[in-house]
């Protein structure tokens, strides 16, 4: 696996917990993970720079941010809006290199096509 | 009692989706088309959509590509096919946060959205976990709960805590650790046809229900909970609408065209009308003008 996708599945999971505190409780203390993961995707940037990387690391940097913000405070609404963008960026990186992330119902790619049975 | 309208649309499908993550222990049994459907529901005071589908804006064509999806259309078109307007759907009931399932939440922008809480709290649990076990989230994206958040922020959410109503006559419940953790299926009840079930995707197929020639459950081919579970979920959900399985909706079966009045339209798509309240009339004659 490269190290993008492994930056991205540990972005994927705490980006769900910080959206599911926010939903829940107002916010969960997820300051500490995500600022090591901005650190880890800055640093992978430095030794592989690439629009990928920058993505990743952008990426990262919002979910920081967003894990830090008041929930109450102004602007916490654009913060959102931030985080959900960059989050795009970013996946449209990754599409070709962890497409199953999306998987519908969890379908593999189907890169080997088998004998065809139109129904069940 | 309420009296709603009924509709399955399809929204997009899946040209070759392998049999064995429909049907349980179907191997090599190949591939089958996969139809992606939600349901419509109104009635004198509200419009309702069980599931929303997803947004092709963002998923389109890395799921044409590396999946197979194709044909989608959006909201807009759908439920124009009906006569209804997305803007106009006051409810969105999301069964599971599975993308083809809560994917188009952004496509009902004055909705107010409905789901388990537990399905939001499982993602609290699963990120302290390590990365090799990231296939307890697939098909999950980060981007649908960030999307609940913002539906929070405006007074639009509302997580349910196990069976609860939610509109009149529309029940959620509980189906926690089956197709998902905290998946939900709903119920509702019709005063001049009786109930109406709708399984998310504890039930892909009206085989899981009918079996294979034996009448024995089959299992959903994925499931992220247990076997168990989702089995006996299928009998609660089978006894509770008296062992009538055209009444469990299922929202990837093709065979829903055949047992219900059904148009297909010009780019393939179908619509079937599963229940109309007294007064209301078909959108079918509707839909076959508008091609």
């Amino acid at each position: 696996m490269s190290e993008l996708a492994h930056l991205y599945g540990r972005y994927k999971g705490l980006a769900l917990a910080v959206g599911a505190g926010l939903i829940l409780d107002g916010g969960a203390d997820l300051a500490a993970e995500t600022l090591r993961l901005a650190a880890d995707a800055g640093r992978a940037r430095e030794r592989e720079p690439g629009a990928a990387a920058s993505a990743c690391h952008q990426a990262a940097l919002d979910l920081y941010r967003l894990a830090v913000a008041t929930p109450t405070a102004a602007g916490h609404a654009h913060l959102i809006e931030q985080v959900r963008a960059s989050h795009k960026a970013l996946r449209s990186h990754l599409w070709d290199d962890i497409a199953d992330q999306y998987a519908p119902c969890g379908a593999h790619p189907h890169h080997h096509r088998q004998e065809e049975h139109p129904h069940v | 009692m309420s009296d709603y309208s009924i509709w399955i649309v399809e929204y997009a499908r899946v040209e070759e989706y392998p049999v064995s993550w429909i049907l349980y222990g179907a191997r090599n049994e190949g591939n089958t088309v996969l139809p992606y459907c939600y349901a419509v529901l109104q009635s004198e005071e509200h419009l309702v959509v069980v599931d929303s589908g997803f947004n092709m804006a963002d998923y389109g064509e890395v799921l044409a590509k590396n999946f197979g999806v194709s044909h989608w259309q959006p909201p807009t078109v759908v439920l124009g096919r009906l006569g209804f307007d997305p803007e106009d759907v006051d409810t969105v009931i999301l069964t599971h946060n599975h993308f083809d399932h809560a994917g188009g939440v952004d496509l009902f922008p004055n909705a107010h959205v409905f789901i388990q809480q537990r399905e939001i709290s499982h993602y609290m649990w699963a990120k302290g976990l390590p990365d090799r076990l990231q296939f307890l989230t697939s098909a999950t994206d980060p981007d649908l709960v960030l999307s609940l958040v913002q539906r929070m922020k405006d007074g639009r959410l509302t997580l349910t805590d196990g069976e609860a109503e939610l509109r009149p006559g529309i029940v959620a419940h509980p189906a926690f650790e089956t197709h998902t953790d905290g998946s939900q299926y709903i119920t509702v009840e019709n005063e001049h046809d009786g109930r109406w079930l709708f399984a998310g995707d504890n039930m892909y197929v009206y085989e899981n229900v009918t079996g294979r020639g034996d009448g024995r459950y089959v299992p959903i081919g994925y499931g992220m909970g247990s076997l168990e579970k989702g089995l006996l979920l299928t009998e609660e959900m089978f006894t509770s609408v008296d062992e009538r399985v055209e009444r469990m909706v299922p929202f990837h079966a093709l065979e829903m065209w055949d047992k219900f009045p059904s148009q297909r339209f010009d780019d393939t798509l179908h619509i079937a009308e599963l229940s109309l309240r007294p007064g209301d009339h078909s959108r079918l004659t509707l839909a076959a003008s508008a091609g």
